[in-house]
């Protein structure tokens, strides 16, 4: 009998070390505030979306947003403390076009006015977007600034239509991040037009960037496919190993999201027929860096983005105030093991 | 020639399954060069008092002496042939490989079986009349030869003490004649076997004692004394009226052969 | 890419040595896994390493968050889970009154259940994402690369080499575990070094079908097997050659056709080579029997 007690203890305690662990690695939301405060409280899904509401409303309302810093959207799921809160948020304001695959029950589950649960990318004109296989449409929107920008004027107004108190702050705020998204869309067109024509070849580990590569003017090449939920085919792995070696590809890239088994893969299938891929460039493709860093803001992620992948395949980064200094990413930021 | 200690010896031997006693304080002992049958009604622990011997079941108080030493001093010396029905057939060995198991031990960890250790085990079924069938697989061998097989295997241990549960069930003639005849030989040679026996009709006609136990020892010895029908009787019950026959032709058998 | 260039591409072949390997690992434990009538396990086996690698993911990632995800961590974490699980399984058969399969459904069902909850915890965390789950669970063995060959080879070399040493006494226990107590064999130690190497098996073949499908590269060739041959010897041999058979032929499957799972296609070539085994196996394939009644004993 007490081998049984020791056992059952053993297991809990098992389970028990893996929450607490959990928890501690967790660093996604920001504090709720106390329960005094009389502001909206809006709940965002990625950090990009989670950015973008913030530059909107600043202090006027409370925004918290779920997906941490390398949290794939395409594969979370909700505990139930997080849904609780998506249910009972004021306003959720949320990618769509099923970028959060696995949050579509508890978000179809919140009650009142559906004009409280905005997606961004519903926003959108659809001639602007791009399709994907069965008939959705690719959901990374966020990575043609441009296209991003569009969105800030249509969730302002609707934020404002909500927060009419608060309508001329939203929209002046509105005014001054387009401004500033506006430099980061011609930052980002002059740093990839100076990438030699030939090498303007963006090779990452699923299909985030076809956005990117649309407005920025480069051809994009993801392992797996638009979501991470297949895993790639051998097929797709030789035919970009082939194209690689066959195109000179300079460099390939992780993401810090993802996993990066294939692209590992793949640098290792280029070494074989002697092509050195470079490989230590990591990007941000559907989630922001570490709060608190430069990378931690949308801006920044692009900044981070446009900036790694000109210097990667030989184009010089625009000179612009806002732009950080190119360098290839340092060791310690990529999380990659040596032997693996 | 085999050790002048008996070969078995069973002290005070009480083993229990869930609160309910399965057999209680047996105590016997089994002279060497002996073929000993092991009788009793359903129920009453001859299969677990072999198993129990063997190490494969534990009892609750008491133990077992081979050679006047515990089991495990005496590994090699002692066999065990099992019920059929408790043997997977469809397991792929053939008879050779069957035979060749009892051989493991002598060949050690982690070597081969050799030539020199399947012409042993050919002999071994040779002298139970089956080393013609040593390519078949065990399932497509009739319950006689599956049985010799196993004796087989149990011969070429050289072990000293053979335990057998009910070898004899469910064989036909041919093969019940060759295993007693083995038996015998074995006997002739200073070996020892006991034996669970199902048929109270042949007991007399195969076995030198008898041990008949029903949870507990109800006579142990030679077969005249132990095949007395008031001993039966307490053995097996109110199952009397069923021996009315086979009594009168066991007392007939008694004094043919005392 | 022309089909030439397709099947000997670096990574096609890559690929090709790691599921091969795999397939003759599993193929020979799986003999001495359905020969010890413990099929069931190697799937019990296989979901129970679910939390142990989302477990160790982490707690490597809290002892050092910098350094991004380890595969031997992960992989050590799997496979004491693992291990754990099957001792559950041992344990509650000794005390409990529950038959077999029953005892055998709790494990798997309370293991990959405790996964299950453990995994959006990695999910959500900063790093988790790379860590990878998802193709624990369903393979992804389009990415394998030089070091799991190495490590694939490594656990083929030493089912064969542990197979071949213990193949007297693994299968004495098998077959008559009664007289392998009764001579004396330690059947814990064999046991546990039995169930050792499935747990290595399953481990190392989570990366490549993942540890939904490992059981059944353990136990379709071994069944496979059966059909060739009534000795225990070539049984080892042909289920480890069907295996990699299996292994090969859906991996080149993979590599040809767009959009097909290879961890999958190759379990449904080895279920097919089951179904032509039956039919068409020298020993108890049925057209054999009906051509060549067996001859009575």
């Amino acid at each position: 009998m007490s081998t049984l007690v020791a056992a059952i203890l053993a297991s809990l305690l098992m389970f028990w070390t893996a929450l607490l662990l959990g928890g501690c690695g967790r660093s996604s939301a920001t504090p709720t505030g106390d329960f005094n405060d009389s502001r909206r409280q809006i709940v965002t899904t990625t950090g990009m979306v989670g950015d973008m509401v913030s530059a909107l409303v600043g202090s006027d309302a409370r925004v918290e947003t779920i997906m941490g810093p390398g949290v794939d959207p395409h594969l979370y799921s909700p505990s139930r403390s997080v849904a609780v809160k998506l249910r009972s948020a004021d306003i959720v304001v949320y990618n769509g076009l099923h970028l959060e695959g696995r949050l579509g029950e508890v978000l179809a589950s919140r009650s009142g006015d559906p004009s409280l649960t905005i997606a961004i990318g519903e926003l959108l004109p659809h001639d602007r977007l791009l399709d994907a296989d069965a008939g959705v449409h690719d959901p990374h929107i966020w990575m043609d600034v441009s296209l991003w920008s569009e969105a800030v004027g249509q969730l302002a107004d609707r934020l404002a239509a909500i927060m009419p108190e608060h309508a001329d702050a939203i929209h002046a705020r509105a005014g001054d991040y387009r401004r500033q998204l506006s430099e980061l869309d011609q930052f980002g067109e002059a740093s990839i037009a100076s990438i030699p024509a030939s090498q303007r070849i963006l090779v990452t580990a699923h299909d985030a960037f076809r956005y990117f590569g649309k407005r920025y003017g480069i051809e994009v090449h993801g392992v797996q496919g638009v979501s991470t939920i297949s895993d790639a085919a051998i097929r797709d792995v030789n035919r970009l190993v082939d194209m690689i070696v066959t195109r000179k590809v300079p460099a390939v890239f992780f993401e810090s999201s993802v996993s990066g088994r294939q692209v590992k893969a793949i640098v290792e299938g280029a070494r074989s027929r002697d092509q050195e891929v470079s490989s230590d460039w990591e990007l941000l493709s559907d989630s922001m860096g570490a709060r608190g860093t430069s990378t931690g803001t949308y801006i920044g992620m692009m900044q981070h983005n446009i900036a790694t992948i000109t210097t990667a395949l030989g184009g010089a980064v625009d000179q612009n105030p806002t732009a950080p200094v190119s360098e290839p990413v340092s060791e310690q930021d990529v999380a990659t093991e040596p032997n693996t | 020639m085999s050790d002048p200690v008996e070969p078995l010896r069973a002290v005070d031997v009480t083993i229990a399954y869930r609160s309910t006693a399965v057999l209680e304080r047996v105590n016997f002992a089994t002279p060497p060069g002996t073929l000993t049958a092991i009788v009793g009604p359903n129920g009453a622990g001859k299969s677990t008092l072999i198993k129990a011997a063997l190490g494969l079941i534990q009892p609750a108080i008491g133990h077992f002496l081979f050679f006047g030493k515990p089991f495990s001093q005496v590994n090699g010396r002692v066999s065990y042939v099992p019920q059929r029905t408790s043997v997977d057939w469809d397991f792929p060995v053939t008879a050779l490989d069957v035979v060749c198991m009892g051989l493991y031990r002598q060949i050690g960890w982690l070597r081969p079986v050799r030539s020199k250790h399947r012409k042993l085990a050919i002999e071994a079924l040779r002298s139970v009349g089956m080393e013609d069938f040593r390519g078949r697989q065990i399932s497509q061998l009739s319950g006689g030869q599956q049985q010799r097989v196993f004796l087989a295997r149990s011969l070429v241990q050289g072990a000293e003490l053979f335990l057998m549960d009910e070898p004899l069930a469910g064989v036909d003639a041919s093969t019940e004649r060759t295993i007693i005849d083995v038996l015998r030989r074995l006997r002739d040679q200073g070996q020892t076997a006991m034996v669970v026996h199902h048929d109270l009709d042949t007991v007399s006609d195969y076995f030198d004692r008898v041990l008949l136990l029903n949870k507990r020892v109800i006579a142990e010895g030679p077969v005249a004394d132990v095949m007395q029908p008031a001993l039966l009787k307490e053995a097996y019950g109110g199952k009397l009226l069923i021996f009315d026959q086979s009594r009168q032709a066991i007392s007939d058998k008694l004094e043919r052969h005392p | 890419m022309t089909t030439f260039e397709t099947l000997f591409a670096y990574n096609t072949l890559v690929v090709l040595a790691g599921t091969m390997l795999l397939g003759v690992a599993a193929g020979v434990t799986g003999t001495f896994l359905m020969l010890r009538g413990r099929a069931l396990a190697g799937d019990v086996i296989g979901h129970a390493a679910l939390p142990g690698v989302a477990i160790a993911f982490l707690i490597y990632a809290a002892i050092a968050p910098d350094a991004g995800k380890s595969l031997p961590v992960m992989l050590l974490g799997g496979a004491i889970s693992s291990g754990l699980g099957m001792l559950s399984v041992l344990w509650l058969r000794r005390v409990s009154r529950l038959p077999e399969d029953a005892v055998l459904a709790i494990v798997l069902s309370t293991f990959f259940g405790l996964g299950v909850v453990v995994m959006p915890i990695v999910q959500a965390s900063p790093t988790g994402s790379q860590a990878g789950l998802p193709g624990f669970i369903f393979g992804q063995a389009a990415s394998i690369r030089q070091s799991d060959v190495i490590l694939l080879a490594t656990i083929a070399l030493a089912t064969i080499i542990g197979s071949a040493m213990l193949l007297k006494e693994w299968t004495l226990m098998c077959f008559d575990e009664g007289l392998a107590t009764v001579l004396g064999y330690p059947i814990r130690l064999l046991d546990f070094l039995l169930m050792s190497m499935v747990v290595a098996v399953c481990v190392a073949g989570m990366q490549s079908v993942g540890l939904l499908l490992i059981v059944a590269l353990l136990i379709i060739p071994a069944s496979s097997a059966r059909y060739w041959s009534d000795s225990i010897r070539p049984n080892i041999w042909i289920s480890a050659l069907i295996g990699a058979l299996s292994a090969g032929l859906g991996s080149i499957a993979s590599a040809m056709v767009p959009k097909l799972s290879t961890g999958a296609i190759i379990v449904l070539v080895a279920a097919c080579l089951l179904v032509a085994s039956m039919l068409v196996g020298r020993r108890h394939g049925l057209i054999f029997r009906r051509l060549k009644p067996l001859e009575s004993a």
